[in-house]
């Protein structure tokens, strides 16, 4: 027995030693939280995708001057028609604008997911000053009667175009894309149903615009700012196959409808009474969507991916001491061939 | 020296004696007395004129005609005491234990001897389990304990002693149910406490190196003891010896892979300390301390709650010679430093996701005394004390971003090389070395000028009043939750809001307490009955205390003052040793002058303008408190003991002066303010202790003690009737405090310690802590227990210890030892989910806890090298702790609340400023009622899994240690 002493408390002492190392408490394992490697990565996916996103989805479409595609004297007759609900205050009726954008900042921002994704807010916020091509205006007395005018007048008019009024431009353009991991390198695998541009912030949820349509001659497809798990919309991620999309059989001309909302993100389904113009930018045109006084207008796709933008402007822009706020959607389109 | 005349006798006299008062050379190390009888070994007859003397010092005495002798002033460690008589063989009794304010027994019995024998006999002392002349509960633990017992700070070792709750969790020792604050806490006879709040957290502890003795007084105690309660924690600290000695010490437990055991934890001790070459009368001794670790929080895993130390202290003792007439009996001059950093990191959990905006704390301290201990003949010995003490604490989150650049220069050395993290503070430059050369007040109120651009945001301006002017403060403004949800509140893994905080600062506190202080005492032994003493302690405080808040507090919480409280104390004492009766009787008095001024009406702070801000001096507080203890030894062994006494002590001087230069106009800006209170009185303990102590043999020892204390006025918050209505500290609590403690001890022998003990105690009061009032919402009439109440605590320490002659070679000079512990579970108030009272207060209890740590040491000796290797393991059975619990439930774990998927709304898209991600599991930018549900329950469940709720886990800590 004493031969085997030693060995007997040796192990012991290991038995000891054994039972006490690798029986700490370990904390929760953290989550996975992106290395620097990681966010490199991603950022170089992003800068690619921003040249793509500007060539395919026309976003650059800001920063062209359009002139607007519309008629003269229709112009006249629904700007002093518009004008006596508000002949109070002095406005202008804008004829042609052009955005002069002289500065673009990114200001992309990362947030990591615990399940190894990361979404990524594509911000570009851009500075500059907005032309617009106005109607001049004459303030009369009220009740001024002029010879041959068959309408009344009551304390201003306009003379055509003779003005040209310069306003301040800032806006941001947000666009949302969804990147995963799993497949062992970064991929984008979702972006949302289109970018927003709001004019002069992001903050600037006013004007709203809730719905739109596309219609064909057979088929209506309704787009939703907010969609719900069924509808196609805005605010959605949509893997980069499902975004909107529609075979050329179907239609190479759609009919766009809007249905502008006064809203704040809470309360978005009242009529606006307050949404002053809606221009509809397209290859390079800016049409006024309320001429022939509708919100609907036919365009022509072509295959391939297109895009829409919608702009809205409220009344009080066209007050003549006001900024400029607008709210915009830049609608992917894709016609499959 | 030859002194020719007494003329220039006085001179000399007269010179020295007006240097030591004028420049304040003044110390006294802190000293105890040996008696003792010498006899013929071989007759028993009393020896006459036999020499006993203390070894390494200048002190002895010479047995009178019974032999017996009295050897005061006698400093309190171990000591080799010779006796030596012609015709006799010397004999040396070895380590013989002093303790401060006691009387160690040293029995001599001499053989007679025909030839002249010059090595004495050495012989071992056996320690006197029972102190004879203590007339309270007193406990002693020495260095050796440290060696010993799986220790490794001042407080744990205070933690062990039965009476004695540490509370970890916020650094509060509380003794025998009294409030943490009623502790007296002395490092050489010099009070070393943060006079604000009265913690022991956040004031300088010696190294643990440097400790030589450790005297904790859980009961009553002499009247040259004030300011305490509870009790009195006294450290005596080491001074160089004989021989240059030196002592290196590492501990870590870095050398686990993983982090259930890995705690970065780092300590490295060096001490040092000697005769000075060729003048063996002075002394040095130096000590360091340098501690890193990656987390200091003691919780239930290891948290991001890293925690730095370092300190250095030295002290450097002269004797005197003896050939100066002033000297002929010792005089020893002792001059010590100290200086400290600690600094560590906050952890809350709500904070998990956003630590950065969580405060860290440092601590810098900085002491130096000078003591002058004189002997004037065996019978008088006198000592005067002066100093300076000065601990600065600052609380605020860390600049991270600076620290990123500190990389150059020494600190930028050491943080490069892991060795220091000097942490760096937000606004800390702004306030200390404001370039606008704004005094530290006014730049902490006008903290967020001092912000760098994009660390907060824009700033508003807020107008208030500060000393009656009008002062700006700039406060950023509160951005309300806005369109991107990264920015606010969903930062954290589940993009759930309102659970974790995710933005924002906690706030920016800086104090110091500033001590000045001279105290002396004169002790006269006129024969070996009795001891009277007397002495003074005048202490001049200057006490700051700034704070603001941080970011996004619109009416920040700001606290502002400079005072300058000054104390008196002095007492007179008699302790009377009849060998079969004990006697320790006297009186203190006390004052305090507040240097302050108090609002005569404070109930009408809505009043006019001559009324409201009404102030009137305060009155000077005089105090007498009589001190009575008793000890009847029946036998050398077993004595019972009483004793009785009136103890005073002040509220930490943050109840007086907190709020104090608040004008009432201020004050009706916060109506949840305390206000202080400058006019409050002294806390009042009246204590009876009555105990019984036996030993039982050589090697067994047991004591019993009850003790009653009844404590009135201490101070507590009430609202005053003003409109609008506020809170102040007042006199106005109570507790009443009883209990029982056994101990039971078995001296090494057989290769085997152990000490057994039992606390049972009942602490019940109307308020645990001064702010229990404000934290409740309302006064308790009725007393209920107190949340540091613990009613049954035992412990049982067993060590084994195995000579360098002992059988089996490799247990050689090995020493292991067990330390277990059990804690019944305090109270708490039980609740329902919403925190509606639903049983009276305290009336649940928690689950109580049991530990064991162990140290297990082996020493192995290379010539006059001693080395030894050490394994630390605490909490060996991984035990769970818990050290909070939910009210709701009493469990730690469970909150209690439960939910249904349909309380949720939903229906949040990409963009939306509820949208996170994280809450969408399946990435489609749409969350439903179930990802809302889901996500909530996984951030809930993540909230209220607080580790902090629970006590550490199993820890190793392996060490080596070298010596000469």
């Amino acid at each position: 027995m004493i031969k085997y002493k030693n060995h007997i408390v040796l192990f012991i002492v290991l038995c000891v030693g054994l039972f006490i190392i690798g029986c700490g408490r370990m904390p929760p394992e953290p989550y996975w939280n992106w290395t620097k490697e990681d966010s490199t990565e991603i950022q170089k996916l992003v800068n690619v995708w921003r040249d793509t996103f500007k060539t395919t989805f026309e976003d650059t479409v800001i920063n062209v001057s359009y002139y607007l595609e519309s008629d003269r004297d229709t112009l006249r007759k629904i700007m002093r028609r518009d004008l006596r609900s508000f002949w109070m205050i002095p406005h202008y009726w804008p004829r042609a604008f052009r955005h002069y954008v002289s500065d673009y900042q990114m200001a992309d921002s990362f947030i990591a997911v615990k399940d190894t994704t990361v979404m990524v807010r594509l911000m570009e916020k851009m500075v500059g000053k907005i032309v617009i091509y106005t109607d001049s205006f004459t303030q009369y007395l009220r009740d001024t009667n002029i010879a041959n005018n068959i309408y009344p007048v009551y304390a201003s008019t306009f003379t055509y175009g003779e003005s040209i009024v310069e306003n301040e431009f800032k806006a941001t353009s947000v666009r949302y894309l969804h990147f995963d991991k799993k497949s062992g390198n970064w991929q984008l695998k979702k972006i949302t149903g289109g970018a927003r541009i709001f004019s002069p912030s992001e903050q600037d949820y006013e004007p709203y615009l809730g719905l739109c349509t596309l219609r064909t001659v057979t088929k209506s497809y309704p787009i939703f700012l907010r969609p719900d798990t069924l509808k196609y919309g805005i605010q959605r991620f949509y893997e980069l196959d499902s975004i909107m999309n529609f075979p050329i059989s179907d239609s190479n001309s759609f009919t766009v409808r809007l249905f502008p909302y006064e809203a704040t993100v809470t309360n978005y389904l009242g009529y606006s009474p307050r949404i002053g113009l809606i221009f509809l930018h397209h290859k390079g045109k800016r049409y006024d969507m309320r001429i022939p006084y509708a919100t609907q207008l036919s365009l022509p796709f072509n295959t391939g991916w297109n895009s829409v933008i919608i702009e809205i402007v409220p009344w009080e822009r066209l007050f003549t001491r006001s900024g400029y706020n607008s709210f915009m959607w830049s609608l992917p389109i894709k016609i499959k061939p | 020296m030859k002194i020719k005349d007494k003329k220039s006798n006085k001179k000399y006299l007269l010179v020295v004696y007006s240097l030591l008062f004028v420049i304040c050379l003044l110390y006294a190390g802190e000293t105890g007395r040996i008696v003792g009888r010498v006899t013929d070994a071989q007759t028993g007859e009393a020896l006459a004129g036999v020499n006993v003397i203390v070894e390494g010092t200048e002190l002895g005495a010479a047995t009178d005609a019974d032999g017996r002798y009295l050897i005061t002033n006698v400093p309190a460690r171990r000591h080799n005491v010779t006796a030596s008589y012609i015709g006799y063989e010397p004999v040396t009794v070895k380590d013989v234990l002093v303790i401060i304010d006691q009387t160690t027994t040293v029995d001599f019995k001499l053989k007679p001897t025909v030839i002249a024998i010059e090595k004495p006999v050495i012989v071992q002392a056996e320690r006197e389990m029972v102190i004879r002349t203590a007339v309270a509960t007193t406990r002693t633990a020495s260095a050796e304990e440290f060696n010993r017992l799986p220790v490794n700070a001042l407080t744990q070792l205070v933690g062990l002693q039965a009476g004695v709750r540490q509370d970890e969790t916020r650094g509060w020792t509380h003794i025998r149910g009294g409030r943490y604050d009623d502790v007296s806490y002395l490092i050489d006879g010099v009070a070393a406490r943060d006079a604000i709040y009265g913690v022991l957290w956040s004031s300088p502890k010696p190294t643990t190196e440097a400790i030589q003795e450790v005297i904790v007084i859980t009961g009553s105690f002499d009247p040259e003891y004030g300011e305490a309660m509870s009790g009195i924690v006294q450290a005596v600290t080491k001074e160089g010896g004989t021989k240059t000695s030196t002592k290196v010490k590492y501990t870590t437990d870095e050398m686990f892979p993983n982090d259930d055991l890995n705690f970065g934890y780092n300590q490295v001790q060096w001490t040092l300390g000697g005769p000075i070459p060729m003048y063996n009368r002075m002394r040095y001794f130096i000590s360091t301390q340098y501690l890193k670790t990656d987390d200091a929080r003691d919780a239930q895993y290891k948290l991001p709650a890293p925690r730095g130390e370092y300190a250095a202290e030295g002290k450097l003792t002269y004797n005197l010679p003896k050939s100066l007439p002033l000297t002929r009996e010792g005089l020893k001059l002792t001059i010590d430093g100290h200086h400290s950093v600690y600094q560590w990191q906050a952890y809350s959990h709500a904070w998990k996701y956003w630590q950065k905006g969580l405060h860290a704390n440092r601590v810098r301290s900085y002491k130096a005394n000078l003591h002058l201990n004189h002997m004037v003949s065996p019978k008088v010995v006198w000592t005067m004390k002066t100093g300076a003490f000065n601990t600065a604490l600052l609380r605020a989150p860390r600049d991270f971003e600076l620290e990123a650049e500190d990389t150059k220069g020494f600190w930028g050395t050491l943080r490069k090389l892991g060795i220091w993290d000097r942490y760096l503070f937000l606004g800390e430059d702004w306030v200390f070395k404001n370039p606008r050369g704004l005094s530290v007040k006014e730049a902490l109120l006008n903290l967020y000028q001092g912000y760098k651009p994009g660390t907060m945001r824009d700033t508003v301006k807020y107008q208030t009043k500060v000393n009656g002017r009008d002062t700006t403060l700039y406060i950023a403004g509160y951005k309300p939750l806005g369109y991107y949800a990264e920015d606010y509140m969903m930062n954290n893994p589940y993009g759930v809001y309102g659970l974790f905080v995710s933005e924002g600062y906690s706030y920016f506190h800086y104090r110091t307490t500033q001590t000045k202080y001279i105290k002396g005492d004169v002790s006269y032994t006129p024969n070996k009955t009795h001891e009277f003493k007397t002495g003074f302690d005048l202490t001049q405080y200057r006490l700051q205390e700034y704070t603001n808040s941080m970011p996004y507090d619109p009416n920040p919480f700001w606290e502002s003052y400079d005072a300058k409280p000054l104390t008196f104390a002095t007492y007179i004492q008699d302790r009377a040793d009849f060998e079969d009766l004990v006697i320790r009787g006297g009186v203190r008095f006390d004052y305090l002058d507040t240097k302050a001024k108090h609002r005569v009406f404070p109930e009408s702070i809505g009043g006019s303008d001559r009324i409201r801000d009404s102030m009137i001096p305060v009155k000077k507080k005089l105090r007498l408190s009589p001190r009575l203890g008793i000890s009847y030894p029946i036998t050398e062994r077993i004595k019972f003991r009483f004793s009785y006494g009136h103890f005073f002590k002040n509220p930490t001087f943050g109840d007086l002066y907190s709020s104090s230069e608040f004008t009432a106009l201020d004050i009706t800006r916060r109506p949840n303010l305390i206000a202080g209170n400058t006019d409050l009185s002294a806390e009042k303990t009246i204590a009876y202790e009555m105990g019984f102590d036996a030993q039982l043999s050589d090697i067994f020892a047991l004591d019993l003690t009850t003790f009653y204390k009844d404590v009135f006025d201490l101070s507590g918050t009430r609202q005053v009737q003003a409109i609008p209505s506020y809170r102040m500290y007042y006199n106005v609590e109570y507790a009443r405090i009883m209990g029982a403690e056994a101990t039971f001890t078995k001296q090494l022998s057989n290769y085997w310690r152990a000490s057994a003990s039992y606390t049972y105690q009942i602490a019940k009061g109307t308020a645990s802590t001064a702010t229990a009032e404000y934290s409740r919402g309302y006064a308790v009439q009725i007393d209920y227990p107190l949340d540091h109440d613990m009613t049954h605590s035992a412990s049982l320490d067993f060590s084994l210890n195995f000579p360098s002659d002992f059988v089996f070679i490799p247990l050689r000079d090995f020493e292991g030892s067990i330390l277990s512990r059990y804690n019944s579970g305090l109270p708490y108030t039980p609740t329902d989910i919403r925190g509606t009272q639903t049983g009276d207060e305290n009336s649940a209890r928690m689950p109580g806890s049991f530990v064991i740590d162990s140290r297990l040491n082996k020493s192995i000796r290379f010539g006059n090298l001693n080395m030894s290797v050490f394994c630390d393991i605490y909490n060996l059975l991984n035990a769970e702790i818990v050290q909070q619990v939910f009210t709701a439930t009493g469990s730690p774990s469970d909150r209690g609340r439960r939910f249904s998927v349909g309380e949720f709304s939903y229906g949040w898209r990409v963009g939306d400023p509820y949208y996170h991600p994280a809450r969408d599991f399946n990435h489609d930018g749409y969350l439903t009622q179930y990802e809302m549900y889901k996500s909530y329950l996984d951030a809930y469940n993540d909230r209220y899994s607080i580790p902090t709720y629970y006590g550490p886990p199993r820890k190793i800590r392996f060490g080596i240690s070298l010596g000469i």
